[in-house]
């Protein structure tokens, strides 16, 4: 059977449309020839994609909800529930502590180090006779970052900031292979040369201060910060531009080099001493907007407003210092320019709360603490797993959704102030399954989940809702439900917490790594 | 209606996302062995409540994965076996323990690759191949009706399928042997 044969017969069968004698034909062919089955297996994983590919992003009804749900609505005397677990599935090390690690290698091809709360996993090549020791990467080595910070330092002198989440291969001294990822690099005198690849593009510095994003869902991107940078794309037309300070590019499905605004403000420069985060505070007023403080790169994005209001006049005393207080007005909710966290990437909203009403037994959701993303239907029966919202739900139990539905078993509906947290992390990418914690001062929640679906915020679509505080989200240009009482210390943290930095954030006010 | 799901046992936690975990790979395990089945998803539920049900019999530092993929191989016959009204060819014992055999030796991990090589490749394709893609597999949509709609014999856009299918399948096999993956 030639090449051109097996293809048809291989999509046939997978079309459902071969014939019975073409199905034994091919069945002799791909048991009498092992390159021939992995062909069909290729094509068989090719058609599961295609098909998981075009499910509808948000179900209607739960067409693309996950099969556990399935097995739960088929099973309906089954219950289970998900709660904070830890899970390794490569060697995953799971970084908590306060300090940074320095390396100890000899002038390895790559050292680097983390910042606090840098959840990471080296891989080497499983041809070296001896493993590296200390953190370092070789020739071949991977590292994957599903949150958290890294810092990495070549040998040439080349310096490199890579946010999460990123997957990178060393291939040479100096070429870094970028899967995903944000990455910041400093080039200094007598490097020039060093390249980074991604799938898309290739990009050799000429002398140069530079970032690179690369997103599994979206168009790579260069932006030059300094000195010139030679970029060109892998694919079709295969463009190249040589870049000087203050120009970006993003290639676009042709391979050219489309022009986008630098965007300095995408990357750090040096390692963080916590987890990227953003703090409002409510204790400052700056030009009309809350002030927010913290270490993402994007904080100057964080500042928030009333759409209508004077926000000095939302202000009443909070436990730390001021906090704002919202009684249901529509207007009076906060508005941020802020994207908020995209996809499953893993992340922790927390915050103080006091309700100005009581509960009742089956009361009502009393709408968002803190919330962002896209939101394609609004109806009750529909939860959107394209927004993620921490909030307070029916029974005046904390809660969270972006996916499934995670309530607590607590009623914080008593007036009184509680601190509350929701930390989600993803378990696995291929599946888009989540871990949901809930705290209520300071305390693991018993959670309940309903309605699971993979995790998926939208925040980059033009009409996505950057991050908001005190109300709930909706679809765009849907005037939101506003919260009904006072919020303090909201945090958003890229990245997920434990228990001990949730503790801390209650009692001191701090991020974790003070 | 709310599905309500508690329990208060950790090994159940890590069962199911052990089970969540391996969704996307149990599902185009059964489809490589059901090719053309309609019925691909009520098999990965039957599989799934399977496992559900014989989740004490799971050992804990046993091949979590072979032994769902087995479950799921028994719910395939099954079908074959059972469902009278399915017309698409079984395929056979010895096929199936040859795609078995090919099916262990890969890791979990290759699975976010490809769907990261899938995106890239989708991207890369024309913008009327793109449309062609999305109508074969969005349910609901034809491929007939579609024909109709944009004036071109519906054979036509079958060879066409074909055609940017198999450019699908090799750019995602080279995209993926350039990141490391098997492929």
């Amino acid at each position: 059977m030639n090449h051109n044969e097996l293809e048809s017969l291989c999509q046939e069968a997978l079309d459902g449309t071969i014939s019975s004698e073409n199905m034994v034909l091919l069945e002799n062919e791909l048991l009498q020839h092992p390159e021939s089955l992995q062909q069909y297996l290729q094509y068989a994983r090719l058609q599961n994609s295609l098909e998981l590919v075009h499910e509808p992003i948000v179900p209607v009804g739960g067409a693309s909800v996950v099969p556990i749900e399935r097995i739960i609505r088929r099973q309906k005397r089954k219950t289970l529930r998900f709660v904070a677990l830890a899970t390794a599935a490569l060697v995953l090390l799971s970084i908590s502590i306060l300090s940074f690690y320095e390396t100890a290698g000899n002038e390895p091809p790559l050292a680097f180090k983390f910042a606090p709360g840098t959840d990471y996993a080296v891989t080497h090549p499983s041809d070296l006779k001896e493993k590296p020791e200390g953190l370092v990467l070789v020739k071949g080595s991977s590292l994957t970052i599903s949150q958290g910070t890294i810092e990495f330092t070549f040998k040439s002198g080349v310096k490199s900031i890579l946010q999460a989440p990123a997957s990178v291969t060393l291939n040479s001294d100096d070429t870094l292979y970028m899967r995903e990822g944000t990455a910041w690099f400093h080039v200094p005198s007598g490097a020039e040369g060093f390249t980074v690849n991604s799938s898309d593009l290739n990009i050799v510095d000429l002398g140069t201060e530079f970032g690179v994003i690369v997103k599994p869902t979206g168009a790579d991107e260069i932006h030059v910060l300094k000195g010139k940078v030679k970029a060109s794309t892998l694919i079709h037309r295969k463009e190249s531009a040589t870049l000087s300070a203050g120009q970006a590019r993003r290639r676009d499905p042709v391979g050219r080099l489309v022009s986008i605004p630098v965007k300095a403000s995408d990357f750090l420069t040096k390692l963080p001493t916590t987890l990227p985060y953003v703090h409002w505070s409510f204790d400052n007023i700056v030009a009309g907007k809350f002030n927010a403080e913290g270490t993402h790169p994007s904080i100057e994005l964080a500042g928030a407003r009333s759409p209508k209001f004077d926000i000095k006049k939302l202000r009443t005393n909070g436990p730390f210092g001021k906090a704002v207080r919202f009684n249901g007005v529509k207007g009076q909710q906060l508005h941020t320019q802020l994207p908020g966290i995209e996809g499953n990437a893993p992340r922790t909203t927390a915050c103080w709360v006091r309700t100005s009403y009581t509960s009742k037994p089956n009361g009502t959701d009393i709408a968002g603490l803190i919330g962002w993303g896209y939101c394609l239907d609004d109806s009750k029966r529909t939860q959107s797993n394209s927004i993620w919202k921490q909030y307070i739900g029916k029974s005046g139990v904390s809660a969270c959704h972006g996916g499934g539905v995670y309530a607590g078993k607590t009623n914080v509906t008593d007036g009184k102030w509680h601190h509350l947290a929701c930390v989600m992390k993803p378990i696995d990418q291929g599946s888009g399954a989540i871990e949901v914690t809930l705290y209520v001062d300071g305390e693991i929640e018993d959670v309940t989940t309903y309605r699971i679906q993979p995790t998926n915020t939208l925040t980059q679509r033009s009409d996505s809702t950057p991050v908001r505080i005190g109300c709930s989200i909706h679809k765009p240009n849907t005037a939101p439900i506003v919260f009904r009482g006072a919020i303090d210390e909201v945090y958003l943290f890229y990245g997920a917490l434990d228990q001990a930095s949730i503790q801390n954030l209650m009692r001191n006010n701090h991020p974790t790594a003070k | 209606m709310l599905v309500s799901m508690k329990s208060h046992s950790t090994e159940l936690q890590a069962f199911v996302k052990l089970l969540l975990a391996h969704q996307t790979a149990l599902r185009a395990y059964i489809v490589s062995l059901m090719p053309g089945s309609d019925d691909v998803e009520d098999v990965l539920q039957d599989a799934n409540i399977i496992i559900w049900e014989k989740m004490s019999n799971f050992q804990e530092g046993t091949n979590f994965r072979a032994w769902i993929f087995s479950i799921a191989r028994n719910s395939v016959k099954a079908q074959f076996r059972d469902n009278k009204r399915f017309l698409s060819p079984s395929v056979d014992a010895e096929l199936i323990q040859a795609i078995d055999e090919i099916w262990h030796q890969r890791e979990s991990r290759d699975l976010s690759f490809r769907q990261r090589a899938l995106d890239r490749c989708l991207e890369e394709l024309k913008q009327k191949h793109r449309d062609l893609i999305r109508v074969r597999y969005t349910k609901g949509t034809n491929l007939e009706i579609y024909a109709q709609q944009i004036g071109r014999p519906a054979d036509s856009l079958r060879t066409t399928l074909s055609r940017v299918r198999a450019k699908l399948r090799s750019c995602v096999k080279g995209r993926i042997a350039m990141e490391g993956g098997a492929v």
